[in-house]
């Protein structure tokens, strides 16, 4: 590891500066950690103990601003502190001009008066306060918040459907209303295929494969992870149905979810049975619900297919691979890596329903699987949601920050017993500007390490995201195929490719016969 | 160093009159005084008055609560040309008190009129909710306030940075909260015996800890000042002012020490007394965004103070770590 340090005396950043500038250091090419922090005998200490002190650093003072990097190279070390000053002059992320910033949400109201709903990003423990005074004064809510208590989201969601105004989550990550996508949304066009999600990657998932099939949205409403739960009964998603079926622009619904409580499951077929229009329906995880009105389908990406399907009047019929062909291509790339591969899956997602669906599609051929890191015996399968409560207390989620992930990644390249990494990438407004960079360069990493050991460690990933994306969906495809992942069409297809990868004999009842 | 200056062909100049001003402000602001524009940020100027030491600060800021315990809320955005270096002079009223701030020769921000900013920390406010706290832990990353929590609290969000090895933050974020940890530890026994000598130890330790132009340790310091005035610590603030002043001077950073200095004199930022006054949920938002941590990093240290002494010590337990670390694992209030 190359240490090297500047030193800017008398030269002094607001803190959001100097956060962003060492956030800046740390994303650049082969640098391991960095510092942006004034010279202070502590902060002497303090870069002591991260390894990142030099003979520079100790020469500064409490008026001079350290900036310390730890890189892989000289060059690495080098190549980061030479933009230290651009980093330290560039201006600072401001609202476009003539964009207030509100601080309450009666000044906000009073600023908009016309603005029809009001988006609640507030600690989890205030949010239930803001939406209900929101809802008071008529808006819709879209309640991105979590951790909001269970009696809180009944309440709110009673309130709401007492006022006849949608109450989106709360833990609600996506949405779009009238062509605006809010929270982590992927960028699609209008349409006619309008969508219930009780799922936010699972509602992005959907829509990124419909405008891969020239399909639009013409909304996409979350109801939030519990709304099927037994305890709220559905009273969001049978609203949101409700408005879908008044909507004019809408001509096919889907409905998303991860299984229903069995005492929704009539409300649900009510609502479904009422709508009137062309429907499809996807419960993650479980054999298609006895409840009528809709056509049921069991991944994201056939309920995508079977709604293009449905408005273009066609028939429907699931397959397990889009191109057969490339698949068989891709399994006899793996088969020709040097080196033994261990005999279990590790997924590490940041999108929870996705997470979700793999297990669903792969406990069926592969056996238990366990959905954290740490439990459960030696050499079980594990598919772990990264972006769920527990593990992004306190921290941004993983869509935003890929650290995280990275890490896991990296580690995954020294577990013997890991043969398969299974991933995903997610794409759009809102999540990290570049998701592949870190993901691609902690793939080569672990396959490094595997190789160095004598294994091989096979990489399978899908990417939810359009072309239209900020990232851009090609660009981010291309990264993690030169990094050695096996990039397939959907999550559902990756999980696939997972299984053939441990279970080869598969290859006949989800390829058929080699030609 | 000395900025470009305003425009040379300002005229009279662009008079203003402040939104508001902060006690500690106009009181530095007396007639005749002059100074300099020390440093410069897109909504803050800060100002030295000569002779330049800690109490010799004020702050103009753009419109909004004022973040600093000497500040001025000014009715527009700041002029592009006032950077580090640009004369600021104090004209004098009729009556003997500041008329005006003047920047350069071309702007002026009249003073008599404007009210005081309430920057003063409440005697006697309420504690802060143990929800707020976990709020704010699940929502901040870096600086002080997530390993404080942890330490506070025995339902911490999990991963808190704690020590090394944890996963939360960057590598930087756990070696700055293994650090802070038993400093953190001894501040808060101190604090609950409130014995002066300890308490400040642990304080000085805490100036100038961790990133940020007031570093995360001055925040935490102030914020921990602020609780012990609020919650009846006052005779432990008095008995260690002296030293903490002195050693913040060679501690931190100027402006560090000119807010511990203000702070130990009972002022903080507006947002930081509003939330001392009422922690409620739109305090909450307010203080935690002021800097990069710097409002978490009050909340920590007031937090601390508040939670230190409501916890009242057992039957000979004066100098038992094992029952205080058994305060700290979760019987606090």
């Amino acid at each position: 590891m190359i240490v090297h340090a500047a030193i800017r005396p008398a030269v002094y950043r607001d803190s959001v500066v100097l956060m962003r500038v060492a956030e800046a250091l740390r994303a650049r090419p082969g640098v391991r950690e960095a510092a942006a922090l004034m010279g202070t005998p502590a902060n002497h200490a303090l870069l002591g103990s991260a390894g990142l002190a030099t003979p520079e650093t100790a020469r500064a003072g409490p008026t001079d601003l350290v900036l310390a990097v730890a890189a892989d190279t000289e060059a690495d070390a080098q190549d980061a502190l030479a933009a230290v000053d651009a980093l330290l002059e560039a201006g600072p992320r401001r609202p476009a001009a003539g964009r207030s910033r509100p601080r309450t949400l009666r000044t906000a109201l009073a600023e908009a008066p016309d603005a029809a709903l009001v988006a609640i990003s507030v600690p989890g423990a205030f949010a239930a306060l803001e939406a209900r005074r929101a809802l008071h004064a008529g808006r819709h809510v879209f309640l991105f918040s979590d951790n909001v208590p269970l009696a809180e989201e009944i309440a709110l969601k009673r309130l709401a459907v007492a006022r006849r105004r949608l109450c989106m989550g709360p833990d609600c990550g996506t949405a779009y209303v009238a062509g605006v996508g809010l929270g982590f949304a992927n960028v699609v066009p209008c349409g006619r295929i309008g969508i219930v999600a009780a799922s936010g990657t699972g509602l992005q998932a959907i829509a990124a494969h419909l405008a891969a099939l020239g399909e639009g949205v013409s909304h996409g409403l979350g109801v939030g992870g519990r709304d099927l739960s037994a305890e709220v009964g559905g009273l969001m998603t049978g609203l949101a149905l409700d408005a879908l079926a008044r909507d004019p622009a809408t001509e096919i619904v889907v409905l998303v979810s991860k299984p229903p409580a069995p005492a929704t499951v009539p409300t649900l077929a009510t609502a479904l049975r009422a709508l009137g229009k062309p429907a499809v329906a996807c419960a993650l995880g479980t054999s298609p619900v006895a409840a009528g009105g809709a056509r049921w389908v069991e991944t994201l990406e056939d309920a995508a297919r079977c709604a293009a399907a449905l408005a273009a009047g066609r028939g429907f019929s699931p397959a397990p691979f889009a191109d057969p062909a490339a698949v068989r291509a891709a399994l006899a790339r793996r088969a020709a890596e040097p080196g033994r591969a261990g005999p279990v899956l590790l997924g590490l997602y940041t999108g929870g329903t996705l997470a979700h669906e793999a297990r669903g599609i792969l406990a069926p051929v592969l056996g238990p699987i366990v959905d954290d890191l740490r439990g459960g015996p030696a050499g079980v399968h594990r598919i772990v949601d990264l972006g769920a409560d527990e593990l992004t207390a306190g921290r941004p989620h993983p869509m935003l920050d890929p650290a995280a992930r990275a890490a896991g990644v990296r580690e995954a390249g020294r577990l013997a017993e890991v043969g398969v990494l299974l991933v995903d990438l997610v794409l759009g407004r809102g999540v990290h500007p570049d998701p592949a960079g870190p993901l691609a360069a902690a793939v080569r990493e672990a396959r490094a390490a595997a190789r160095a050991a004598g294994r091989a460690l096979t990489v399978v990933g899908s990417v939810v995201g359009t072309a239209a994306d900020p990232q851009g969906l090609a660009g981010q495809v291309a990264r993690l195929r030169e990094a050695g992942v096996e990039v397939l069409p959907s999550n559902a297809q990756a999980a696939r490719f997972a299984a053939l990868c441990l279970r080869p004999a598969l290859a006949t009842v989800l390829l058929g016969p080699a030609a | 160093m000395i900025g470009p200056g305003p425009p040379a062909a300002a005229g009279p100049g662009l008079r203003l009159a402040a939104d508001a001003v902060a006690p500690l402000a106009r009181a530095r602001l007396r007639p005749g005084r002059r100074g300099w524009v020390a440093s410069r940020f897109p909504r803050t100027a800060n100002v030295r008055l000569a002779p330049g030491g800690p109490e010799d600060w004020v702050s103009l800021h753009a419109p909004g609560p004022l973040p600093s315990p000497f500040g001025i809320a000014c009715p527009g955005a700041l002029p592009a040309w006032a950077v580090a270096g640009t004369p600021v002079a104090v004209e004098p009223g009729g009556d003997g008190a500041a008329a005006a701030l003047r920047l350069g020769s071309a702007w002026r921000l009249a003073l008599a009129e404007a009210p005081s900013a309430e920057t003063a920390v409440p005697p006697g406010a309420p504690p802060v909710p143990a929800a707020t706290l976990r709020a704010a832990a699940a929502i901040v990353t870096g600086g002080l306030l997530p390993v404080t929590v942890a330490l506070l609290m025995r339902d911490a969000p999990p991963g808190a940075p704690c020590g090394p090895g944890t996963a939360r933050g960057t590598a930087l974020d756990a070696v700055l909260a293994s650090q802070a940890r038993p400093v953190l530890l001894a501040l808060f026994r101190a604090t609950r015996r409130r014995d002066p000598a300890p308490a400040l130890r642990a304080a000085v330790a805490l100036l100038g800890l961790g990133p940020g132009l007031t570093p995360a340790g001055d925040d935490l310091v102030i914020g921990w000042l602020a609780g012990l005035q609020a919650g009846g610590g006052g005779a432990l603030c008095g008995a260690i002012a002296e030293g903490l002043g002195d050693a913040a001077a060679s501690r931190t950073t100027p402006l560090g020490t000119a807010l511990v200095t203000a702070a130990l004199a009972g002022h903080v930022g507006v947002p930081a007394s509003r939330f001392v006054a009422g922690p409620g949920p739109v305090a909450l938002t307010a203080l935690l965004a002021v800097g990069a941590t710097s409002g978490a990093d009050f909340l920590a240290g007031y937090a601390l103070a508040r939670r230190a002494l409501g916890t009242a010590l057992g039957a000979g337990e004066r100098g038992d770590r094992a029952a205080t670390r058994g305060v700290l694992a979760g019987a606090g209030p």
